[in-house]
């Protein structure tokens, strides 16, 4: 039996559809919503549809990376600053500048130029076979031998970052 | 239907991206600008996993790039929001036309 209309990768393309909706749903939200918590918390909502979409697209390391450090790390780190400085972030103060329709007009300018550059760009999108063994043990064989020192660059960034921001917050001022 | 499934794709992503740009611009807390980067970070990472799988580039180049960027996003936030917190102690405020300690 041949079904021309309920095909794989419809599916594939209506979940691909279904989560884009969530994400750009909760993105507008975390940039219009008044409470700066409950913004946090819609950006834990769209890190978690666009970690989906990594499994869609067959990326299931980088959505388990995403859930783990965006969700598990970030999100925390920004909660916890909210609330270190929720004293002054009451609902009636006004959240957005006076140049809300000038941003608009540079976001609408925006769109139409580079959807522009992307209809006339003539990439054609082709499905590519699985990797042999699982995307991930790719990843991790290149991780270990053609990128390597990009690897250990970026340790080297995270820690000085770590240190960086311990410095920087734990400091004795006056 | 891949060609629909490639530009619907790029399309979100730009889409996103620019709700990014938005928040970025009209937000007056400091830590709201901190989210609508992470935002930015996130549609440029659903495109390079996009064309990962549906453009024949290097292969896992589109899966490798975006760990980087997922790194440097996460320490980008540890700083800024000790930043953040730091200039708050100062100027009791988190809102950036206050930050004008720089401004003669």
């Amino acid at each position: 039996m041949d079904f021309p209309f309920f095909n794989g990768q419809l599916i594939t393309y209506g979940f691909f559809l279904l989560f884009a909706t969530v994400a750009i749903a909760s993105a507008l939200l975390v940039v219009s919503v008044k409470n700066i918590m409950h913004s946090a918390l819609f950006l834990a909502l769209f890190l978690l549809s666009v970690a989906a979409m990594f499994f869609i697209f067959d990326a299931d390391f980088l959505g388990i990376v995403q859930i783990l450090l965006y969700i598990g790390g970030v999100i925390v780190l920004i909660l916890f600053a909210v609330m270190l400085t929720s004293r002054v972030s009451s609902q009636l103060i006004q959240q957005t500048n006076e140049q809300k329709f000038l941003a608009i007009i540079v976001c609408i300018f925006l769109f139409g130029m580079l959807s522009y550059v992307i209809f006339t760009s003539g990439l054609k999108g082709f499905e590519r076979p699985l990797v042999e063994g699982g995307i991930t043990r790719n990843v991790g064989q290149l991780l270990m031998t053609v990128y390597v020192l990009p690897f250990e660059v970026a340790s080297l960034v995270l820690l000085a970052a770590l240190i960086g921001a311990m410095v920087i917050v734990g400091k004795k001022d006056e | 239907m891949n060609n629909l499934f490639f530009y619907t794709i790029i399309i979100v992503s730009l889409f996103i991206f620019l709700i990014g740009v938005y928040g970025v611009l009209t937000r007056r807390n400091a830590i709201g600008i901190l989210m609508s980067i992470e935002i930015m970070f996130n549609a440029a990472n659903i495109n390079l996993v996009a064309f990962n799988k549906f453009m024949a580039l290097e292969e896992s180049i589109g899966i490798i790039f975006p760990i980087f960027i997922i790194t440097i996003a996460a320490a980008e936030t540890a700083v800024g929001l000790a930043l953040i917190l730091s200039i708050y102690r100062k100027v009791k405020s988190v809102y950036v036309e206050k930050m004008d300690l720089l401004k003669w």
